[in-house]
């Protein structure tokens, strides 16, 4: 088990290694940050004083190593706009980001699990058939449109719930139902899928021919060992969240994460946008490793691969 | 307690939670949407409109436009008087305090200066103010401000500097990026609250001594950067004031009884520019009857009318300049809609089946130059839009890669023609034109303090650019206020609005703020 946490953690590192260096080349390569900095009116002369100023006359790789070696510190900078520690702007927003990321996780499991075990075991019945045609929706349905209409619904209509913003927890119902539809779908379907395969299996049959209770087939065996890849995907879908919720942070103004990214991107503030991705590699990979981690201590077969 | 009144009891408390009390006029409190965030009541950290709005309700500068008169009024500064050719002085009005209580004087004017001018000072678009050298206090009400050489663009450049107080924001030490969480200024207002979710909270300054009171008891700065969500909050009852992006944001809160849409003339131009000088490779560009061509392709009036938001109460944009800028020349007429005429110019010169075109645009501009694609098109230029971003389309400038491009600019909010031509003619990075004459013009125009002289100048360049077509202004492109009728925006011309939006909640000697209560 040791060797296998090493080796895993050595692919981790790389990954986050691999990430970092990739966006600050291709944030690099985006465009001219003096520019930027310096304003559509400046004279070549006063971009190059930018330029100098902000030590963007150094070769990228100066710059990369110079960046990377602060991020190991703790340092990821500041940033070019605000002036504001990197660091201190994302520790700021994380937690708002992670509350809306683990709301709609546990929102998503708490609505796909029983979902996928009653279409598994009620195989192509109207439940099965009304499962899959909530995880068609769900995949198919743009997240943005999803929120404006639940905005106009619940928050212009009915006038029920805010319609932005993240001081209470009233703010964070919409924002989270509407993230938790890009996760709910794939949860509900590996549900029902490893329910099918579970029910199938010898050991269920067992289960049966001993005249165990149904709920005892259903959840101490079936849904135990269907379970596994699903631990596996909620921890990915996780790292999903905490990265992929910029459109939904941005229509519900959530000042989390993702509308520092946006904000951040739209103005070319390379320094956030950088710790950001370096950031959330880091979480998506620790996440994924735990995941490779708790498969690996539950299933001893995948050790040996 | 059976089911359903459980449930209506669950919808009333969620309700409770859900409903902040409305904003208006019954508590004073006017509530404004951000399209983006503010981090700091600080334009020199954070240049930009929004900012820029809340900024100049809490700050206020040396000297102010009257762009009736077409001259500089004092506001902090009494009046002014030029010792030599990079030096003017500065005599405050007496008596002026920050809203801390303290004495606002020369101190704090120079204070100000020296620290925009320091090279070691670090922010965005910090090239605004390089020719400034420094500013220094001869007395309490004296200051001296001085140039690096005849810098004709002084007064223009003092409308955007806001004083601060030296010692509350020197206290700050190189933590300066902080100041505007918490700023002082001598504004109408003060900001009471700053938070980068709820935003920005300000109170009427009861102590202000620079013009009439507000009406608003209290301002709340919302961030909400998506557009369909700013509608949403307005329609739900909790928002008052949108400064509109588009004409599609304004046709739909139009359409509902209880919301208005007030257009307020503005500095933004949209124009137009084509590789004449050959600098991207294409050589159609360098025979004017091509550009010509294009231009005669292009329905200005459609565009103004149809795409640009509040596009019809602005009249034609005649000059790049706009008519209150000092120097500004009259006349201006840009070639006029005639695709048919666009079409025999094309083949006159050789190209009857037309050309591939790459015409580049970045941020709003996209969906009028979406637009100018499809007119040219239509006369056999086979265009395609080439959207960037600022720092990308910057890039692709300086490296001589643009064919066309359709872009606007707000001339910095400031009021004299130097700034245009400065733009467009004085940094080789955008010579697209390969004519000699016009960086000439410009550098002398912008290096002489005789205003007639430059005028001349101005007029000289400008009708080149037009004989030419070097560039066709397309049009202005004014604020547009969406607002509920408890709101009233007076827009009827001011002495003192340059850029609209930027003048809010400004108020100067006797002219009141641009919005206010509805009677």
């Amino acid at each position: 088990m040791l060797q296998y946490f090493v080796k895993r953690l050595g692919i981790a590192l790389l990954v986050v290694l691999t990430v970092s260096v990739i966006s600050f080349g291709l944030l690099r390569l985006s465009g001219d940050l003096a520019q930027n900095l310096a304003g559509e009116g400046a004279t070549p002369a006063q971009v190059d004083e930018i330029r100098v100023l902000y030590g963007l006359d150094r070769s990228m790789i100066a710059q990369y190593f110079d960046w990377a070696g602060s991020a190991l510190k703790g340092d990821l900078g500041r940033s070019l706009f605000s002036n504001d520690p990197v660091f201190e702007l994302i520790t700021h927003r994380l937690p708002v980001t992670f509350t809306l990321a683990v709301s709609s996780l546990l929102l998503a499991i708490c609505v796909a699990l029983p979902l996928g075990v009653f279409a598994a075991v009620y195989r192509n019945s109207w439940i099965d058939r009304a499962a899959l045609g909530l995880a068609v929706f769900g995949s198919a349905v743009p997240s943005f449109w999803f929120a404006l209409v639940l905005i106009y619904v619940f928050g212009v209509q009915f006038r029920l719930l805010p319609i932005s913003g993240s001081t209470t927890w009233a703010h964070f119902i919409m924002p989270t139902v509407t993230l938790s539809t890009m996760v709910m779908p794939q949860i509900m379907r590996l549900t029902r899928g490893g329910m099918i395969d579970a029910l199938d299996a010898d050991y269920v049959k067992m289960a049966w021919a001993k005249g165990l209770n149904p709920m005892a087939v259903f959840f101490k065996h079936a849904l135990r060992n269907a379970l596994l890849p699903v631990v596996s995907l909620a921890a990915v879908s996780l790292g999903f969240l905490l990265g992929g919720s910029v459109i939904v942070e941005s229509v519900f103004s959530v000042n989390g994460i993702g509308s520092l990214a946006y904000e951040s991107i739209k103005r070319a503030d390379f320094p956030v946008v950088q710790s950001i991705l370096f950031v959330l590699s880091f979480v998506y990979v620790v996440l994924t490793l735990l995941s490779d981690l708790i498969n690996a201590r539950i299933d001893p077969r995948i050790r040996l691969h | 307690m059976n089911y359903w009144s459980r449930i209506m009891s669950a919808a009333g408390a969620l309700m409770l939670v859900a409903s902040p009390a409305l904003a208006g006029p019954e508590d004073g409190t006017l509530t404004v949407a951000l399209a983006t965030p503010v981090e700091a009541v600080d334009i020199y950290m954070g240049p930009g409109p929004e900012v820029a709005m809340t900024a100049n309700a809490v700050f206020n500068p040396l000297v102010a436009y009257d762009t009736g008169s077409q001259s500089y009024r004092g506001v902090i500064a009494e009046s002014w008087t030029r010792i030599d050719d990079e030096t003017i002085e500065f005599k405050l009005r007496p008596d002026l305090v920050f809203q801390d209580g303290s004495a606002l004087d020369s101190e704090d004017v120079a204070y100000t200066i020296n620290f925009i001018a320091n090279p070691e000072t670090r922010f965005r678009l910090k090239s605004r103010y390089s020719s400034l050298v420094g500013a220094e206090a001869v007395d309490p009400l004296t200051v001296r401000v001085a140039t690096r050489g005849p810098f004709p663009m002084l007064m223009a450049r003092m409308i955007g500097i806001p004083i601060y107080p030296s010692d509350s924001h020197s206290a700050l030490g190189a933590d300066y990026a902080n100041w505007g969480r918490a700023p002082i200024g001598s504004g109408p207002y003060r900001v009471v609250g700053f938070d980068e979710s709820t935003g920005i909270v300000m109170e009427r300054w009861d102590g202000y001594q620079l013009g009439p009171l507000p009406e608003f008891k209290s301002i709340t700065f919302r961030p909400l950067p998506d557009r369909q969500t700013q509608i949403a909050e307005m329609m739900a009852g909790r928002l008052d004031v949108i400064v509109a992006s588009s004409p599609d944001q304004v046709a739909a809160l139009t359409s509902m009884p209880g919301f208005e849409a007030t257009i307020i003339p503005d500095m933004l131009v949209q124009y137009m520019y084509l590789d004449a000088a050959g600098r991207s490779g294409i050589e159609f560009f360098s025979d004017v009857r091509v550009r010509q061509a294009v231009f005669h392709a292009i329905d200005r009036d459609a565009i103004r009318n149809n795409i640009i938001s509040g596009g019809t109460a602005v009249g034609e944009l005649t000059r790049l300049c706009l008519p209150y800028q000092v120097g500004c020349p009259d006349g201006g007429s840009p070639l006029s809609y005639d695709p048919d005429l666009a079409r025999s110019l094309l083949a006159e010169a050789g190209y009857p089946d037309g050309f591939d075109l790459q015409v580049s645009t970045w941020g709003p501009s996209r969906p009028i130059a979406e637009a100018v694609v499809g007119y040219l098109r239509a006369v056999g230029i086979r265009a395609s839009v080439d959207a960037l971003t600022l720092g990308a389309y910057r890039q692709k400038q300086v490296e001589g890669g643009l064919q066309a491009l359709v872009s606007s600019y707000p001339y910095g909010g400031l009021p004299d023609t130097g700034v245009v031509v400065d733009f467009f003619f004085a940094s080789p990075d955008r010579d697209y034109y390969g004519d000699p004459r016009l960086p000439a013009l410009t550098a002398e125009a912008n290096s002489i303090l005789d205003e007639d002289r430059r005028a001349a100048l101005f007029r000289e360049t400008l009708d080149l650019v037009q004989d030419e077509a070097f560039i066709l202004p397309i049009s202005r492109d004014p604020a547009v206020i969406l607002h509920t009728d408890a709101v009233s925006v007076d827009a009827s011309p001011r002495g003192d609005v340059l850029f609209a939006q930027f003048s809010l909640f400004e108020s100067f000697g006797t002219t009141p703020a641009i919005l206010g209560w509805a009677d």
